[in-house]
């Protein structure tokens, strides 16, 4: 009896010589690569910044931290941005727009104390902007943490208080801050 | 009768072909009788029914039955027993009839201790057969594989999990499905195999020379699914099963069609499943619903020959949900949520919503095979082709969320030829194509390379008795060719290629001995090894299954294992079964994922890493089971495993190897009451142990503590209307428990699901 298979897929060894797909660039917008806050003074400006341009592992972040007067009320800001694409893309814009999903939490192991000075649509404090009051000399670390989707309606998280906040954080960064 | 005539007998009630001698209208006998097919035993009190008629008898102590004043005309008969799946039969009646009828009897009973002078059934092999897969169809592959001796999971959640036989997962253990070695993205710890159940007609565990004859990198163990045949009748039939359940408001829907032919048959199918939100004891899992799809059509066509041809497609598409509260930022953020009582994100709105993070995965299955009966003994040609695209989606900001954060597509080609004689001697060549690669829609550096891959396999297999020893060799050879492209992760961006070529071998060769009449005893020694996989060798960065970065080392050499095993099996006495094996699995270059002690700092924060290295290892294992027929209605079961594994390199244990673990069944077994068949109450306690070997510098946090759940099944065959519906309900955790699983990586963020009731219904039509 004839019999035929003739449709049967039938891939030959030619499949050898196929590499594999070229990996293009995935144009990382997504990635936050700096951090730059700063701190106006009555007396002078301040900067805070680190920087990981190859994003996660790689070469090791850098930091650059000015020093602070004691006793003094500084109006901070905080600009983020991807600096692997040229031209930079400004993140800070992108916070803003979701500034509902979105809160910086300011903690410290010294004497300086923060305040939000900016609100969401809901009237929920976002962090962009903020005010910090330095207290007695020392050194001091400074935490800056961004969390995306916080719960900014549980217990004290209004206030800065992170504990109840939950979220996913996509930005923790410490300073060591001179206070003198 | 001879092990061969006993075969072709089967065969042929499977066909349905019947003895025949002449005579006239309406005044025939049908005369039959049931045997146990494993022992030929009559069978007693087997329900014979005739559809057309409506008219049903019952088997005597001598397995007999009869009907009389039979027309001229075609007959479905439907045969039931407890605790064997229901046969059909199509009978074309022009005359007295007789028929011998062999019941797959025990099936139910997953691999029923069978210890027969004559036996043609390999002595480890441990399945579940329709019945169990029936009522397992709406779990998914690794949850009911928790049922075969041996086997656990390792889940995220309910619906994902990959299966582990005796210690092995992942990378190490290979699903063949329908022929073919199921070909996806194995290597996570969160990624299922995507093969739907419902479409299964037997699951086995195979050891011994099977493992030799399929390739890939398994280590041990292997998990072989297979269709049902398609029976013989010209008639269009099908079958309809749906499930409920409870916990998630879920329902499983699958439908199959099938017509047989004398030279062709073929059978269409599809499942449906929507699950919601589970609940755990106390509260919501939020975001853990499924949406899964499956599609089955198989074409079969037999010549005079005794050639055959089978075409096979499957498909498979779902879409899981992943708890909300479990995805995470930085290791404060993880610390965080394994210290709150109820995760982040708990809602008390149940929903049907799936929202990152999820995945989003997709398989065909494509397949030809080809069988022709020469002289010199039987050729096979098969192929396939599978297509797997898996996508996870993750919680990203400015609506980045609908954008996958991992999107890997692949093709896989597999084609072999075969030929074996007399099921004794069996020798192939096998070829396989992968080419698998990163979609550019993530805007993440990617987590794998993009790679081709190919492997020339061959082996040889020899089966050889004398007197009560039975003998098994085999042997495999694979060379291994792979290309692998990535992108660097400095900046800028470059592209760096590597070639990796690897040779192959595995050897293996076991001995069973009838010991008396009522045991048997296998020994096995198996060395095989397996290269390193993409992922051991070349990942790179941020990994939701292991919550942290993970980092492949390309320095990494082939993996080796010798495996040696026991395996004893008996009767004690009339009615206790018992079954026992050991086993030590002695690793060189074992391939493993250790947490570093230091923390990468990134500007989300320090993160845990992941890097893959390599250990000298060992794992001791035994699995027991005892059951005991207390009476014709009663019986008792019990399955106990433990596995002890360590890393013999560090000193250390290794990590997520299943805890002592245990379960009590008993069954209790009515054949007839009132309107109902069959009828069976199971009740099941299972126990899993702490794991307390383990140490804290392999993972984040302690093993849960030990648990204890209840599961209790009822359910038979309902003749008051028609089609006679098998009908059954059970509920899982029955008490409601609250544990967490050690081996559920939702255990760091939740509990477990909570009580959970299923109503099931199956009919033929």
């Amino acid at each position: 009896m004839k019999q035929k298979y003739a449709i049967l897929p039938i891939l030959v060894f030619a499949l050898y010589s196929c590499d594999p797909v070229e990996p293009t660039d995935p144009k990382e917008e997504e990635l936050i690569t700096t951090v730059s806050v700063e701190l106006i003074g009555p007396n002078s400006t301040a900067v805070l910044s680190y920087i990981d341009l190859d994003g996660d592992g790689g070469a090791a972040p850098v930091f650059s931290v000015d020093s602070l007067d004691v006793n003094t009320v500084y109006s901070g800001s905080i600009t983020l941005l991807n600096e692997s694409e040229t031209p930079a893309e400004d993140i800070t814009a992108e916070i803003f727009d979701e500034a509902d999903d979105h809160q910086f939490f300011f903690t410290s192991n010294g004497g300086t104390n923060y305040s939000y000075t900016d609100q969401d649509n809901n009237g929920y404090p976002v962090g962009l902007t903020f005010e910090l009051t330095t207290g007695d000399p020392g050194t001091e670390e400074f935490t800056f943490i961004l969390r995306h989707l916080p719960a900014k309606d549980a217990d004290g998280v209004m206030d800065g208080d992170i504990t109840n906040a939950g979220g996913e954080t996509d930005i923790q960064v410490v300073f060591d801050v001179i206070v003198h | 009768m001879s092990l061969f005539t006993r075969f072709q007998l089967l065969v042929l009630i499977s066909f349905g072909w019947v003895l025949t001698v002449s005579a006239q209208s309406c005044v025939y006998t049908l005369q039959g009788s049931v045997l146990d097919a494993h022992d030929l035993q009559p069978m007693e009190n087997v329900s014979i029914f005739v559809q057309e008629i409506g008219r049903e008898v019952w088997t005597n102590d001598k397995g007999q039955f009869e009907f009389k004043q039979l027309c001229s005309d075609e007959y479905h008969l439907v045969i039931q027993h407890v605790g064997c799946p229901s046969q059909r039969l199509l009978l074309s009646f022009h005359s007295d009839t007789a028929v011998t009828i062999f019941m797959e009897h025990h099936q139910n009973m997953l691999h029923e201790v069978d210890v027969h002078d004559q036996h043609d059934e390999e002595l480890d092999d441990h399945r579940l057969g329709k019945i169990a897969l029936d009522e397992n169809g709406h779990k998914s592959l690794a949850a009911a594989i928790e049922l075969v001796q041996g086997a656990s999971m390792i889940s995220n959640g309910s619906d994902i999990g990959l299966p582990i036989l005796q210690g092995l997962s992942g990378n190490r253990v290979a699903i063949v499905n329908n022929g073919f070695v199921h070909m996806g993205q194995q290597w996570g710890a969160d990624h299922s195999p995507e093969i739907d159940l419902n479409a299964t007609g037997e699951l086995r565990v195979i050891s011994g020379s099977g493992t030799i004859r399929y390739p890939g990198s398994h280590m041990g163990n292997l998990i072989l699914l297979e269709p049902n045949p398609i029976p013989f009748d010209p008639h269009l039939h099908g079958r309809w099963t749906s499930v409920l359940e409870s916990n998630g408001l879920g329902t499983t829907i699958n439908a199959q069609i099938y017509k047989g032919l004398n030279n062709y048959q073929w059978r269409l199918g599809t499942t449906f499943k929507k699950m919601g939100d589970r609940r755990a004891p106390a509260y919501f899992l939020n975001n853990t619903g499924t949406q899964q799809n499956h599609l089955n059509a198989e074409f079969r066509r037999q010549w005079s020959s005794g050639a055959e041809w089978q075409l096979y497609y499957t498909y498979f598409g779902a879409e899981f949900g992943i708890l909300r509260g479990s995805h995470i930022g930085n290791l404060s953020d993880l610390r965080d949520a394994f210290d709150r009582p109820v995760p982040f994100y708990t809602d008390t709105i149940f929903s049907y919503r799936i929202e990152s993070p999820r995945q989003s995965v997709n398989h065909h299955q494509l397949k030809s095979a080809v069988s022709l009966n020469l002289t010199s003994g039987k050729l096979e040609w098969n192929t396939a082709v599978q297509r797997n695209l898996r996508r996870e989606f993750d919680v990203r900001r400015n609506g980045r969320s609908d954008q996958p954060a991992l999107s890997l597509l692949q093709y896989n080609f597999q084609n072999e030829l075969v030929w074996s004689k007399n099921r004794a001697l069996e020798m192939g060549y096998q070829f396989s194509g992968k080419n698998n690669w990163n979609l550019p829609e993530t805007g993440i550096l990617p987590l794998l390379p993009n790679y081709t891959s190919f492997t020339n396999g061959i082996y040889l297999t020899k089966k050889h008795t004398r007197g009560p020893l039975k003998l098994e060799t085999g042997a495999r050879y694979d060379f291994q060719l792979r290309n692998v492209v990535r992108l660097t992760n400095s900046q800028p961006r470059e592209v760096e290629r590597f070639q990796d070529v690897y040779h192959n071998v595995a050897v293996l060769s076991r001995a069973t001995i009838m010991l008396h009449k009522k045991w048997q005893l296998l020994g096995e020694l198996a060395y095989k090894q397996r290269p390193p996989e993409i992922n051991e060798l070349y990942s790179f960065g941020l990994h939701q299954g292991v919550s942290g970065i993970e980092e492949g080392s390309i320095d990494l050499k082939q993996e080796k294992g010798l495996k040696g095993a026991l395996h004893l099996r008996g009767l004690l006495g009339k009615d206790l079964h018992v079954d026992l094996n050991g086993y030590v699995h002695q690793f060189e270059n074992y391939i493993f994922l250790q947490p570093q002690q230091d923390y990468r700092l990134t500007i989300r924060g320090a993160f845990p890493v992941f890097t893959y290295e390599q250990c000298d290892a060992i794992l001791y294992g035994s699995d027991l089971k005892v059951s005991y027929m207390l009476s014709g209605r009663w019986k008792l079961e019990s399955n106990w495993s433990y596995i002890y594994a360590r890393n013999l390199t560090d000193a250390l244990p290794l990590n997520f190897i299943p805890p002592l673990n245990g379960s009590n069944t008993v069954h209790y077994e009515i054949s007839e009451w009132q309107n109902w068949r069959n009828l069976r109450l199971s009740m099941n306690h299972r126990y899993v142990a702490e794991q307390w070997n383990w140490d804290p510098r392999l993972d984040l946090v302690a093993p849960p503590p030990a648990y204890q759940l209840l599961n209790i099944s009822f359910g038979g065959t309902f003749k008051g209307i028609k089609n006679e519906p098998q009908i059954r309900i059970g509920i899982e955790n029955l008490a409601n428990v609250k544990y967490r699983d050690y081996l559920n990586r939702q255990r760091y963020f939740a509990d477990a699901t909570g009580r959970n009731l299923t109503l099931s219904w199956l009919q033929h039509f």
